[in-house]
């Protein structure tokens, strides 16, 4: 093979990997990072530093096409961000500290919990409907009393932080042809598990959005799609801090990651453009599925 | 209640989604994604015109898969590069173009908060931003 053929290649496989990372609010470095190394035989750092610049370019092209929509709720981004920036270097400073074959072990059994509780969310909740506008509590912000969690519950108790911050918000769903409001919960509990992701994405030199959807699926409960767009943003923020490191070391070959980023800016404006079109529940599902391929993977290789 | 924001059904006001603040990030993240992948297939191109036997060459393409090969990455080897008219230093130009869309399209949000007199918001942006530069330069620094 020469470079031609090789730039060829990669850039069809970056399609395909920015495609399910845009849809997915994933990086796409889970499917890159074994493509270079195992089929290629890249070397390790070039093949880190290549999937740095995937998880930006996935991102970028994600974002670009959904934050003047509705889907990614940008105040949510902004605020979270603040967590899993810290967070990222936090974890780049304890790398090398941390045995990182636990970690992979530990994050690798997280993200197959997380799965099956995303499933089981899925059965509990059934077909995503615009909810009915119930008498609003006195309690409760009035703008948002009628607007129920993504599993379809109504409001549990008033959300202090997120009222305050006016993170809640609605969108509007092209599967379905209804604009959805949703209620923003946990905020705090929110922004803690953003810490986590974004130590673990400088620990362990991988992106987050496996840990960010879920956290803000289960914990904070914005809608699945929301969720996965919303993650697309905050990674290319939480990598864009270690990515010119990566650059300035010489890890960032442009032969390699070029044909790589194309790809992947191509895959990711693909990728947004069928989120919009496709319903939640079948974006929860494929996510559930990766979920598990990647925390299989994970725990492969803090066991093995 | 519209995404534009509207009086709800109790007749409070709804707090407005802030579309300006979508609508001008989106835009810096378009531009740097249009410009980055300009930039990557030019140099790609200038690459197969100007020197082919590299593009075709075997030996050429283990060297780049074993991280064996020379190409500029830091600010003085990709101007000397740039000026040379070098494809791989244009499609380095458009790597960081590409890396630097994400914390363009944060400084967009920042300016439309601070137009808005979103002052909580416009901090919580500019903490991001100094997190992000700050933790750049400190390892560009150790670099």
């Amino acid at each position: 093979m020469n470079l031609a053929e090789l730039s060829v290649v990669l850039f069809a496989a970056a399609i395909v990997a920015g495609g399910l990372g845009s849809l997915l609010g994933l990086g796409g470095g889970f499917v890159i990072v074994p493509i270079l190394t195992l089929v290629f035989h890249v070397d390790i750092q070039l093949a880190i530093g290549t999937s740095i610049v995937a998880v930006v370019a996935t991102s970028a092209a994600g974002a670009a096409r959904n934050v003047a929509g509705s889907l990614t709720n940008l105040r949510v981004a902004v605020f979270l961000a603040m967590a899993t920036t810290v967070g990222a270097v936090t974890g780049a400073y304890l790398a090398g500290v941390v045995d990182a074959s636990v970690l992979f072990a530990l994050f690798g059994v997280v993200l197959c919990v997380s799965a099956l509780q995303m499933l089981a969310k899925l059965r509990r909740a059934g077909p995503h409907r615009s909810p009915a506008a119930p008498a609003p509590e006195p309690s409760v912000a009035p703008a948002f009393a009628s607007a129920r969690s993504s599993d379809g519950a109504p409001p549990s108790e008033p959300a202090a932080w997120a009222d305050r911050l006016e993170l809640h918000s609605a969108y509007y769903d092209e599967a379905s042809q209804e604009e959805v409001p949703y209620a923003v919960r946990n905020a705090g509990f929110g922004l803690g598990l953003m810490y986590l992701a974004g130590a673990i994405s400088g620990l362990l030199g991988i992106g987050s959005g496996a840990l960010k959807v879920p956290a803000m699926d289960l914990a904070m409960h914005l809608p699945m799609k929301v969720s996965t767009s919303t993650s697309n943003l905050l990674i290319g923020l939480t990598a864009s801090a270690s990515s010119l490191v990566y650059f300035a070391r010489g890890d960032v070959d442009p032969l390699v990651a070029g044909p790589v980023a194309l790809g992947m800016l191509l895959g990711a404006a693909l990728g947004a453009r069928v989120l919009r079109k496709m319903s939640s529940d079948k974006v929860r599902v494929l996510f559930v599925v990766v979920l598990l391929v990647v925390g299989a993977q994970m725990l492969w290789k803090g066991i093995g | 209640m519209t995404l534009s924001g509207s009086i709800g059904a109790a007749g409070a006001r709804m707090p407005p989604l802030p579309g300006g603040v979508r609508a001008g990030t989106g835009r810096v993240l378009r531009i740097g994604v249009a410009t980055s992948a300009s930039l990557i297939v030019l140099g790609l191109a200038v690459l197969v015109a100007r020197t082919p036997h590299v593009v075709l060459a075997h030996a050429v393409e283990q060297a780049h898969l074993a991280g064996r090969a020379s190409f500029p990455h830091s600010l003085s080897s990709l101007a000397a590069g740039l000026r040379r008219l070098d494809g791989a230093a244009v499609v380095e130009l458009g790597i960081l173009v590409l890396l630097a869309t994400p914390p363009a399209g944060l400084v967009a949000a920042l300016v439309a908060f601070v137009q808005r007199g979103d002052r909580r918001f416009a901090l919580f942006s500019a903490f991001v931003l100094a997190v992000i530069v700050g933790s750049a330069a400190v390892g560009l620094y150790l670099a």
